[in-house]
C-alpha cells in the first residue's frame, strides 16, 4: 500500500479532520501568545514606574487573547461535529472540514499578532495620558473585527458542511 | 436641545477682593473662566497688567503633601475598600482643616524618615560590599600589627589569576630558598594569596609577582579578617535593627493618611484657585475676570456675588457668533449614561446639536443584539447594581455604571429573542441565530440603513434650523429619494407592496439630482459636472456602511458559540455527575464564562460605539467643542457638602 492508497481508503479522512482541528488549535494560538506577549513586554516596563497601572495594563494584554479562543472553538465544534469521531468523515468531507477551519487559522494568526501590536502601542497612552487609555483599547478592539469575521465565516462554513 | 446655554459673565471688582471673591466663584462651582490674557490688547485706553507667574507658596506646599501622601501610603496596612464610602464634611469644616490639621510636623516627620531610610541603605550596602571584600580573606588569621613584628620578612596579600599560579609557585620556590605561599582562598578564578619572603628578596619577589598579575588586595588588616568580618555582621544586624524601628515609625505615622488626604484635597483646592488668577487682568485698582455661567444658574451667581460684595460690577452678555462657549450637556435621567459615548468621540461645538438622544436608541439595540445572552445580560445587572448601590461612584464612573445597567436590558430581551442562556441553547422566542444567520444578517443590515437614515434626517435638521432649507433638499432629500426608492422597489418585488415603478423612478430622482446638484458649489460646467460624477460614484459609500452593520450578526453568534464551547469541555468529563466534572467543572464554568462575558461586553461596546462613530456621526456630526469645567471645588478623598 502505497501512501495515496493510505490515505483514499479509509484514513484520509481522519487525517484531514484530525489536521483541520489541530489547525484551528494552534496557528491562531500561536498568534495570541506573540500578540499577548508583545502587550506583556511593554507593560513590564510600564509596571515597573507605576505599578497601579496593572489592571489597566491587563485589559489590554488580554485582547489579542481573543483569537486563540476563537481558534480552540471552532476546533471543538469541528470536533462535536464528527460526534468527537465517532462518525470518521470520508475523504472529501475530510477535506471540507479543513477548509472551514482556514479563514480562523490564517487570519486568527496574523490579526493577534497585528492586535498585539496595536494594544502594545496603547500601553504608552496608558503610560503619558492615563485619561485616555480607553481610545488604546478601542483602537485595539478594531483589529478584532476580523478575526470575528474570519471566525463567524468558519462556523458557518461548518455549520453547512454535511457529514 | 440637549446642550446648557451658556451666558458669558464679566465682574469688575476691587483688587482686594480678588481672593474672597475667587473663594465665592470656587464654592458656587459653575463659572468657567475664560482665559483673558490673550484678549489684553484689545483695550487700549487703560493700563492692563498680566498677573506675574510664579512658584507660590501653595504650590510648594501641595508638593509637601503629595510627598507625604506618596510616603504615607506605602507604609498604610489599610487597603482602601472597594466599596467605601468617603467621608463627607461640611464647607466650614473644610476651611478649618488647615487649622486643625498639623500637617506640616507629620510633613517633618515623613521626610525625616525618608532621609533615614535613604541613609539606612547606604550604610548596608557600604557594610555589605566591605563585608564581600573581607570574606575572601576570612581564613587569613593574620592582622598587620604581628606582621610588623617580624624584622627581616616582607609579606604579600594579593590575588592572581589562577591560570598562573602554578608557574608562579614554580617560579617562586626555585629562585628562593625562604619563601612562604599560603592559598588563603579560592574563588571562581582568582587566588588569594599571602606570601611571606626575606626582605632582601623583596624587590625580586615583587618583580615577579608583578609579571604574573599580581593585584595587592584592597584591604585593612589593621584586624583579623574574621574579627573584622564579625564586626561588620554586627553591624548590619544593627542597622537592620535600626530599619526595622523606622519603618515601625513610618507605619505609626501612615495612622494620619486619613488626615493627609482630607489636607490633599484642602490644598489641591486651594492650588486650583490660585491657578484661576492668571486668568485675570488687573488695572491698578481694580480686576477683571470674564467666565461662563450655565444660563439658568446666572441669577444665582449675580445674587450671591451681589450679596457678599459691595463694590462689583456684574455683567451678563449672550454668546456672540465666535465665541465658541464650553459644552455642558442636560439631558434625561435614560439619556445621561450615553453621554460618555458621545464625548469619548467629541464634545459637538457650539453650533451643533447634541446627537446622544438620538444614538441613545441605537446604542441599546445594537449592544442588546451583540451581546445577546439572558445569563450574561443578568450578569451586568447584578454587577451594576451592586456598583450603583456599594460604591462611592461619581461622575464618568457613575455613568459607566449606568450604561452597563441600561445595556443589560436590551441583552436578556436580545437573549430572550434568540434563544441564548451562558451559550446554552434555549426554545428562541423569535429565532436562534445559528439555525438562520441569513435572517440576521438581513435584519442587521436593514437596521442599518434606518440608522443611517436617521443620521441623514439629524443632518437634515441642523440644515434647516440654520437656514440652508436647499441644502437639505440637495444633500439630504436625494438620498432619500434613493434609499426609500431602492427600499419600495425591494418590497415590491417581494409582493409586499404594490408600485414597485415608483420606487425605482423615485431612486432614479434621487441619483440624478444628486448628479445635477453635487456640484454646485463649483464654478465652471466641468467642475460642475466632475463633482455630481464624484457625488454619485460616492453613493458606492453607502453600501459599505450598510454592510458594517453585519457585525451585529458576528457578534452575536459568537458570544453563544464561544460560551458554549465552555459548556461542550464540560460535558466532556463523562456522562452524569463525575468527579473530574464537580472539581474541575466550576473552575471552567465560571473563569469561562466571566472571561466570555467581560471580552464579550467589551467587544460589544466598542463596536457598538464604532457604528455610532463611523457610521452614524460620519453622516452629519463633527464635534470639537470642549468641555464645561467650572472652577469648583474638586475633592478626591473626601466630599464637601454643598450649601443649600
Amino acid at each position: 500500500m502505497n501512501f495515496m492508497q493510505f490515505l483514499t481508503s479509509q484514513n484520509g479522512g481522519l487525517i484531514l479532520t484530525l489536521l483541520a482541528v489541530a489547525l484551528a488549535a494552534l496557528i491562531p494560538g500561536i498568534g495570541s501568545a506573540r500578540g499577548t506577549g508583545l502587550v506583556g513586554e511593554s507593560s513590564a516596563g510600564l509596571i515597573a514606574e507605576d505599578p497601579e497601572k496593572f489592571g489597566k495594563a491587563l485589559i489590554l494584554q488580554v485582547i489579542p487573547g481573543t483569537q486563540g479562543l476563537y481558534g480552540f472553538v471552532i476546533g471543538i465544534l469541528i470536533l462535536v461535529k464528527t460526534g468527537f469521531l465517532a462518525t470518521i468523515p470520508d475523504l472529501s468531507q475530510g477535506f471540507q472540514l479543513l477548509m472551514a477551519s482556514l479563514p480562523i487559522a490564517i487570519v486568527g494568526y496574523r490579526s493577534a499578532i497585528y492586535q498585539g501590536k496595536t494594544a502594545a502601542a496603547g500601553v504608552q497612552i496608558l503610560a503619558k495620558r492615563p485619561e485616555k487609555f480607553f481610545n488604546g483599547v478601542i483602537f485595539a478592539v478594531i483589529v478584532e473585527t476580523y478575526a470575528l469575521l474570519a471566525f463567524v465565516i468558519s462556523f458557518l462554513m461548518l455549520n453547512s458542511i454535511k457529514l | 436641545m440637549a446642550i446648557v446655554k451658556m451666558k458669558k459673565l464679566t465682574i469688575a471688582a476691587p483688587l482686594g477682593d480678588r481672593d474672597r471673591l475667587l473663594n465665592t466663584l470656587q464654592t458656587l462651582g459653575n463659572v468657567h473662566l475664560i482665559d483673558l490674557k490673550d484678549k489684553i490688547n484689545d483695550t487700549s485706553d487703560v493700563e492692563i497688567f498680566e498677573e506675574a507667574k510664579s512658584v507660590s507658596q501653595t504650590e510648594i506646599e501641595f508638593n509637601h503633601i503629595k510627598f507625604t501622601y506618596d510616603f504615607l501610603r506605602r507604609f498604610h496596612r489599610e487597603r482602601v475598600g472597594l466599596f467605601s464610602k468617603r467621608e463627607i464634611i461640611s464647607k466650614e469644616e473644610f476651611e478649618e482643616l488647615e487649622n486643625k490639621i498639623n500637617w506640616r510636623s507629620i510633613y517633618a516627620e515623613a521626610k525625616g524618615i525618608e532621609e533615614a531610610l535613604g541613609m539606612n541603605r547606604n550604610k548596608r550596602n557600604r557594610v555589605l560590599s566591605s563585608a564581600e571584600q573581607y570574606r575572601q580573606w576570612s581564613s587569613l588569621d593574620i592582622s598587620i600589627k604581628e606582621l610588623e613584628k617580624l624584622k627581616k620578612t616582607a609579606y604579600f596579600v594579593g590575588v592572581i589569576s589562577g591560570r598562573y599560579e602554578a608557574q608562579l609557585n614554580d617560579e617562586l620556590t626555585s629562585n628562593f630558598e625562604d619563601v612562604y605561599i599560603e592559598r588563603v582562598s579560592d574563588t571562581q578564578q582568582d587566588i588569594g594569596l599571602f606570601i611571606l619572603c626575606h626582605r632582601d628578596d623583596l624587590n625580586k619577589v615583587s618583580d615577579i609577582l608583578k609579571k604574573y598579575g599580581f593585584a595587592k588586595a584592597n584591604i585593612d588588616l589593621a584586624e583579623v579578617p574574621v574579627n573584622k568580618l564579625k564586626r561588620l555582621q554586627e553591624e548590619l544586624v544593627n542597622i537592620d535593627d535600626e530599619y526595622d524601628k523606622l519603618i515601625k515609625r513610618a507605619e505609626e505615622l501612615s495612622k494620619n493618611a486619613g488626615d493627609i488626604e482630607k489636607m490633599f484635597d484642602y490644598l489641591s483646592t486651594r492650588l486650583e484657585k490660585e491657578r484661576a488668577i492668571s486668568n485675570l487682568i488687573k488695572t491698578r485698582k481694580t480686576l477683571i475676570l470674564q467666565g461662563w455661567v450655565p444660563e439658568d444658574e446666572a441669577k444665582k451667581v449675580s445674587e450671591t456675588l451681589n450679596h457678599n460684595f459691595k463694590d462689583v460690577y456684574i455683567d451678563f452678555e449672550e454668546p456672540e457668533e465666535d465665541d465658541n462657549p464650553p459644552i455642558a450637556f442636560k439631558n434625561n435621567a435614560l439619556v445621561e449614561p450615553f453621554e460618555i459615548v458621545t464625548s469619548m468621540y467629541s464634545l459637538p461645538s457650539a453650533g451643533e446639536v447634541d446627537p446622544t438622544p438620538v444614538l441613545t436608541p441605537f446604542f441599546l439595540l445594537f449592544f442588546g443584539m451583540m451581546m445577546s445572552d439572558i445569563g450574561y445580560g443578568f450578569g451586568m445587572l447584578i454587577c451594576s447594581i451592586i456598583m450603583l448601590k456599594f460604591m462611592d461612584l461619581e461622575g464618568g464612573a457613575k455613568k459607566i455604571a449606568k450604561l452597563i445597567l441600561y445595556s443589560s436590558i436590551p441583552t436578556i430581551i436580545f437573549g430572550a429573542l434568540y434563544g441564548g442562556v451562558f451559550g446554552v441553547s434555549i426554545k428562541p422566542l423569535w429565532v436562534n441565530p445559528l439555525d438562520n444567520p441569513m435572517l440576521i444578517l438581513g435584519i442587521s443590515v436593514v437596521l442599518g440603513v434606518l440608522h443611517l437614515v436617521i443620521g441623514l434626517g439629524v443632518k437634515g435638521y441642523q440644515l434647516i434650523r440654520s437656514g440652508h432649507v436647499l441644502d437639505a433638499v440637495f444633500d439630504v432629500g436625494t438620498l432619500y429619494a434613493i434609499i426609500f426608492g431602492i427600499a419600495w422597489y425591494a418590497a415590491g418585488t417581494q409582493g409586499i407592496v404594490g408600485g414597485t415603478e415608483i420606487g425605482k423612478w423615485l431612486a432614479i430622482t434621487g441619483v440624478v439630482g444628486i448628479f445635477l446638484t453635487a456640484g454646485r458649489a463649483n464654478k465652471g460646467i466641468g467642475g460642475k459636472i466632475g463633482a455630481g460624477l464624484f457625488g454619485v460614484y460616492g453613493l458606492t459609500s453607502y453600501v459599505g456602511d450598510a454592510l458594517s452593520y453585519s457585525r451585529l450578526m458576528a457578534l452575536g453568534l459568537a458570544t453563544g458559540l464561544i460560551g458554549n464551547a465552555f459548556n461542550i469541555m464540560i460535558g466532556l468529563m463523562g456522562e452524569g455527575i463525575t468527579l473530574p466534572k464537580l472539581i474541575l467543572g466550576p473552575i471552567i464554568l465560571i473563569a469561562g464564562h466571566t472571561f466570555n462575558l467581560l471580552i464579550n461586553a467589551l467587544g460589544s461596546y466598542v463596536h457598538t460605539s464604532r457604528l455610532q462613530y463611523v457610521e452614524f456621526f460620519g453622516k452629519f456630526y463633527e464635534g470639537g467643542g470642549k468641555a464645561f469645567e467650572p472652577l469648583k471645588i474638586k475633592t478626591k478623598y473626601i466630599k464637601v457638602k454643598e450649601e443649600k
